[in-house]
């Protein structure tokens, strides 16, 4: 090896030792918090403190309006993914930035316009709509804020599919709607499982705009997040243990985007 | 009958065309890509609307931009081979060849007739090429097509399974019954699969008849280029005995039986071209003095590349070719009778 070599060789391996540096300073930064909510508290006591029913009632309202939320999002969002992804019209553009705002709107401007839209002296009041504190309430915030994750994603699914598929499937004998639902959802099943997953992930999360909107009301609009925020003052073995359920779902939803994106490659 | 009228214009293309396909015959549509072949189908299958056109197949009018009619790619019943299959990833064979109708039992049955009876339940990505191919063949007859559209349908398979499979489709295009047209850039293809050959150059159908005739009298430089024939260029004038001289483009002479006079395309098929050993004997026509550039060996048959001028090739047996000792600098001299030459005017 000449001289030269052996210097750039040691160059690298100085440069290496940097990068490995600072990935280790992002891990422990980024997991720390994660693993002290499993290592502060017993494990024996989180399990025990889940049986508080207001605990219960969180996750059952959580898991009942995000998935109301999501079907609302698959039944309207996947024809208006659909559309944005197979046709070229004058704003569409536009169209398509509008439907993705809510993805960097924060969440207490979301929580204000959801007010002033259906809140009690909101635009629709006048045509008696009075949603604000109630569970719909809730389910309209989900909607909101997690629509936009699917949508986006679910227009890139459908625009990759093989365009000769769709047109094999017209001159097949099947109409648009048919060719949809039994050639291009098929083909884009992991794009748009993907996008479930992700809008589903922002649901259970979903805590700003919820709490503007529909309040903090046990059983009623009281979510996971806003069972977590009321306790941690009073009650932090039990603000830990949902913060667990939530990790716990965060990850295997986390988990369950990458076997979609392995899947479809 | 399936009959076509179009003209469209799309980014470069300016389709302008007038077919017209009996049933139980197949029209071969030939030439570059970019000439509008695949166009022309799309158009008859209604996956794209000419500005201007007819689309009739047997009694029924599929597209009259006229009066307005314009009939969904659904409710024509094309059979629509695509270049590369357009197999559904997500079905099975089976699967996909009764998704146009006909059910299980007609796509088994499908499937056994083209030799697939045991991939019936294998994906489309679990299946060679050869495989792929004639389950998209399947597919297309399985709905009962009024006619067959078929693009490229032998471009995606390699040399070994090509063979095979083009006398498979001779066979399903003899038997179906129904126009079909079909789309390739290969001649041999064309004459193999097609009752006659259109040429298409530039949106255009520059000759149309059957293949041997495309072959014998080309109406153009390009139509002979597209058949195989080799091109020289040079200009005319006539010659003793009612025979045409060509004065070749960078030296030689050459005769034609084929009337012409001016700038022309003189063609000639490889294999008309016979080599003998050394330099040209004197200003004899069609005798051309060349030097071996390349040798490629086919079968029996060698492919004689020749700089003479104009770059020349030669087919000749591999017997001939040792015999005369072929080799990169060789010099050797070419010749041809007058009745194998052909003259277009350029």
């Amino acid at each position: 090896m000449t001289r030269r070599g052996i210097r750039g060789a040691a160059a690298s391996r100085w440069f290496t030792g940097l990068l490995v540096a600072a990935l280790a300073a992002v891990l422990a930064f980024l997991v720390l918090p994660v693993l002290a909510i499993f290592l502060q508290v017993p494990p024996a006591e989180l399990i025990a403190s889940l049986g508080d029913p207001a605990a219960l009632d969180a996750l059952r309202l959580s898991l009942q309006t995000s998935l109301t939320a999501l079907a609302i999002i698959l039944a309207l969002g996947t024809p208006a993914a659909w559309l944005l992804a197979t046709r070229r019209f004058r704003g569409r553009e536009l169209v398509v930035t509008l439907v993705e705002l809510p993805l960097v709107l924060p969440p207490a401007v979301a929580g204000i316009g959801l007010l002033a839209a259906l809140g009690p002296q909101g635009l629709l009041a006048p045509l008696g709509v009075k949603v604000a504190l109630t569970t719909a309430a809730v389910v309209i915030a989900l909607t909101f804020v997690s629509a936009p994750f699917y949508i986006r994603q679910a227009q890139a699914a459908f625009a990759a599919v093989d365009r000769t598929w769709l047109d094999a499937s017209r001159t097949l004998g099947a109409g648009e709607a048919r060719t949809l639902a039994r050639v291009a959802i098929p083909g884009a099943l992991p794009g748009l499982a993907a996008g479930v997953a992700l809008a589903w992930g922002r649901a259970l999360g979903e805590f700003g705009a919820t709490l503007m909107f529909a309040g903090s009301f046990r059983g009623i609009t009281q979510t996971v997040p806003l069972a977590i925020y009321e306790r941690f003052a009073t009650d932090f073995t039990g603000a830990l243990a949902l913060s667990a359920v939530l990790v716990c779902a965060s990850a295997a939803l986390l988990f369950g985007v990458k076997v979609a994106f392995r899947a479809a490659s | 009958m399936l009959q076509v009228e179009a003209t469209a214009r799309l980014g470069a293309l300016a389709l302008d065309v007038a077919l017209e396909v009996p049933a139980g015959s197949c029209l071969a549509l030939g030439g570059p890509s970019g000439a509008g072949k695949t166009t022309v189908l799309r158009i008859v299958a209604g996956l794209l609307r000419p500005e201007a056109g007819i689309v009739r197949c047997g009694e029924e009018t599929w597209l009259d931009t006229t009066r307005g009619i314009d009939v969904a790619p659904e409710r024509r019943r094309c059979g629509f081979v695509f270049q590369d299959y357009a197999l559904f990833g997500h079905m099975s064979a089976w699967r996909n060849v009764a998704y146009g109708g006909g059910g299980r039992l007609r796509a088994l049955e499908l499937l056994e007739r083209f030799g697939l009876a045991g991939r019936a339940e294998a994906r489309p990505a679990e299946l060679s090429g050869g495989e792929r191919q004639r389950v998209a063949v399947a597919r297309a007859l399985a709905r009962e097509p009024d006619v067959l559209l078929l693009d490229e349908p032998l471009s995606a398979l390699d040399a070994r399974t090509r063979a095979g499979a083009a006398r498979e489709l001779a066979g399903v295009l003899r038997t179906a019954g129904v126009p079909a047209l079909l789309v390739t850039h290969d001649f041999h293809e064309a004459a193999q699969l097609g009752d006659r050959v259109g040429v298409l150059d530039h949106g255009r159908v520059v000759q149309l008849g059957e293949a041997a005739e495309l072959a014998a009298r080309p109406a153009s430089p390009f139509v002979a280029d597209f058949t195989g024939a080799v091109l020289l260029t040079g200009v005319a004038r006539a010659g003793p005995d009612g025979v045409t001289l060509v004065a070749l483009d960078g030296g030689g002479t050459l005769a034609s039986t084929d009337a012409a006079s001016g700038p022309v395309a003189a063609s000639v098929y490889p294999w008309e071209i016979v080599l003998e050993p050394g330099p040209a004997p004197g200003s004899a026509q069609n005798h051309l003095g060349a030097e071996v550039v390349a040798v490629t060996t086919f079968g029996g048959r060698a492919r004689v590349a020749l700089a003479a001028g104009q770059p020349l090739v030669a087919e000749v047996t591999t017997a001939a070719a040792r015999e005369l000792a072929l080799a990169p600098g060789a010099r050797v001299t070419a010749s041809w009778k007058a009745a194998a030459t052909r003259l277009t005017p350029r």
